[in-house]
């Protein structure tokens, strides 16, 4: 099965004067069509950056300095500025965090919607009209409220229509980047199950990015796990979910307290820990991959 | 001495507050806290849980007096606040109750050093020994970071390090009362639990009363001794964590649970039984209620409809 999107060696640098500073380093990770990865680890571990330079969306000070990122086959980091602005949204679209801040907010949600199919698709404003009532149904909105300004929608709404406008154009891939880190557990979890449900209706493939390892482990099919710019461990989430291998995912893991069972101490991560002269993924089992290295705990001095 | 431990660190009764809001013509009115009662003892952690706009922020908020209820009683280490310092609370108020938020970046300045900020905190309370710079490390030992943090700015420590630093500045003034509001929802992973530990290691060696404010119903029951509930302003369940949240029987405790997510879940999401769930919470919160108590040993409580004859 070929894949498709595949990211190969990829290497994005953040240069400044006195020195460069890897934010992915030698990534190499494929998805599937119809499949959803998971992409987890904390703020700078470089998670975003990768989805980012997927996009071809980086600005200085980020260069990519290596690798290759292929989807269906083609080179997404030579494809021309014009090629690139119909791959975008037709075939791969991207919700960022806090997405819902990303509306207009002194345009009608109608309008924003229908300006996707009248920029994108040509159509007619009458047929994108039809086109905005049909997503707002997909994600259980009522029509009636493409009348309504961003700020007279909830949070959740507004989530769950700026997911919509991502589905728009029917995208084989869509990237999610913490689609739900602002929202409060019940929305979240409404707003999951509607990517799920979209995904079995559409059959995007998913990019998803979060730190939650629980939600993580809900929503995946696959998982990596990213720490310093590698990604350290990249497995099924069954395998995750019955034995991290690496210290740094057990760590993440750990840092989750259960809903249910005994209630047991857990530690997180010691501060000082470091992971250092982190390899390349070994295969440790069919499909679960773990990278070899050095873990530290410094006790004295932060900096 | 034997009387003052008896009582709770902070005792709350029939506690009201409504925010007005809208324009000048259509002015409306938001019940934040209704009709609020709750115990928090000695030496007890509380988790405080709901979603964003319950309320949850503006009890901790009223027990920190940042902002004033209509009307209700608020005894904290046995005094009536509300009546003996009714304007604004005193000095002494201020040290012995204090709150973290939920923002280490927004909370330190950032153009002084740790040591600076928690020497001032000493001094502000009168807190501070001759020997203040003993002082300093202890106190920065105390919450699990090395002395030479002591010399950095805020922007040179991470989100953790400098949630380790507003607890400790809240330390500094030896408070008997800590209101903690989100203290780890934005911090990384990794570092969460190990705040929560802190919080679990000073209310156990110091007897410091904790209400931890949160919408991680798992957090709560991994940290807390009881768990009180609420819903638009009111509470609505509560009782020891591991009761509660075994067994819910308010059906907004119920929905809350089954939200936390759970990859050991099974049975997929069902829109469906999420709009019935929201029914029955209007339904409930419609009702004339009374609290009933579930089980005595745990202190399981729910408020229910007075009619239903069963829950």
């Amino acid at each position: 099965m070929s894949a498709l999107l595949e990211i190969e060696d990829l290497v994005v640098e953040y240069v400044s004067d006195e020195r460069a500073v890897r934010g992915a380093d030698r990534v190499s990770v494929s998805i599937g069509e119809g499949e959803i990865l998971g992409l987890a680890g904390e703020s700078g571990c470089g998670k975003s950056t990768v989805a980012n330079a997927v996009m071809r969306l980086l600005k200085e000070p980020a260069r990519i300095s290596g690798g290759a990122v292929r989807f269906d086959g083609q080179d997404v980091l030579r494809m021309s500025t014009e090629r690139l602005r119909d791959w975008r949204w037709r075939e791969t679209a991207m919700v960022f965090q806090s997405a819902m801040n990303s509306l207009i907010p002194v345009m009608r949600i109608g309008d924003q919607i229908a300006d996707i199919f009248t920029t994108h698709e040509k159509m007619s404003k009458r047929a994108a009209r039809a086109e905005a009532v049909r997503l707002m149904e997909l994600v259980r909105i009522d029509p009636a409220r493409l009348k309504a300004y961003p700020h007279q929608l909830s949070g959740g709404q507004r989530q769950r229509v700026v997911i919509a406008m991502a589905c728009a154009l029917r995208p084989r891939l869509l990237i999610l980047d913490e689609p739900t880190t602002a929202l409060d557990v019940v929305v979240q979890q409404e707003i999951l199950a509607e990517i799920k449900q979209l995904q079995a209706e559409l059959g995007f493939a998913v990019l998803f990015i979060t730190h939650d390892m629980s939600l993580m482990l809900e929503l995946s099919d696959r998982i990596g796990v990213m720490y310093a710019g590698r990604i350290v461990e990249l497995a099924p989430a069954a395998a995750l979910r019955q034995g991290a291998r690496h210290a740094y995912t057990q760590a993440l893991l750990g840092a989750f307290p259960s809903i249910t069972g005994p209630r047991e101490r857990r530690v997180g991560l010691a501060e000082g820990t470091r992971f250092t002269d982190i390899g390349d993924l070994v295969e440790v089992a069919p499909g679960h991959f773990v990278a070899p290295g050095d873990m530290t705990v410094r006790t004295e001095g932060n900096r | 001495m034997s009387t003052q431990e008896k009582t709770p660190a902070v005792r709350i009764r029939g506690l009201d507050k409504t925010f007005a809001h809208g324009g000048f013509r259509a002015r409306r009115k938001v019940r934040a806290l209704n009709a609020v009662d709750l115990d928090i003892g000695r030496g007890e952690i509380v988790a405080l849980v709901g979603e964003s706009g319950s309320g949850k922020s503006t009890l901790a908020r009223c027990i920190a007096r940042l902002e004033s209820p209509d009307s209700g009683s608020m005894e904290v280490l046995g005094e009536d606040v509300l009546r003996t310092q009714r304007r604004r609370a005193t000095k002494a108020y201020r040290s012995d109750v204090q709150m973290v938020f939920q923002d280490p970046f927004g909370s330190l300045n950032p153009t002084q050093r740790i040591e600076h900020v928690l020497a001032r905190s000493l001094h502000l309370h009168g807190k501070a020994r001759p020997d203040i710079r003993a002082q300093l490390v202890e106190l920065i030992e105390s919450v699990g970071l090395p002395a030479e943090v002591l010399a950095s700015f805020p922007h040179e420590l991470s989100g953790g390090q400098r949630q380790r630093i507003a607890i400790a500045r809240v330390l500094a003034v030896e408070p008997q009362v800590i209101l903690a509001d989100e203290p780890t929802s934005m911090l990384d992973v990794s570092v969460r639990i190990g705040v929560l530990n802190l919080l679990a290691r000073l209310r156990d060696e110091r007897g410091i009363a904790i209400l931890y404010v949160t919408h991680d119903l798992a957090s709560a029951r991994y940290l807390a001794d009881r768990i009180v509930v609420m819903n638009q302003g009111t509470l609505v369940e509560g009782g020891e964590s591991l009761a509660l949240l075994d067994a819910p029987r308010h059906p907004y405790t119920q929905m809350l649970v089954g939200a936390v997510p759970d990859p050991e879940r099974t049975t997929p999401f069902d829109p469906d039984e999420r709009r019935r769930y929201r029914t029955q919470i209007a339904a409930w919160a419609e009702a004339p209620s009374e609290r009933v108590t579930i089980d005595d040993a745990s202190g399981h409580w729910v408020w229910k409809p007075k009619e239903a004859a069963h829950v």
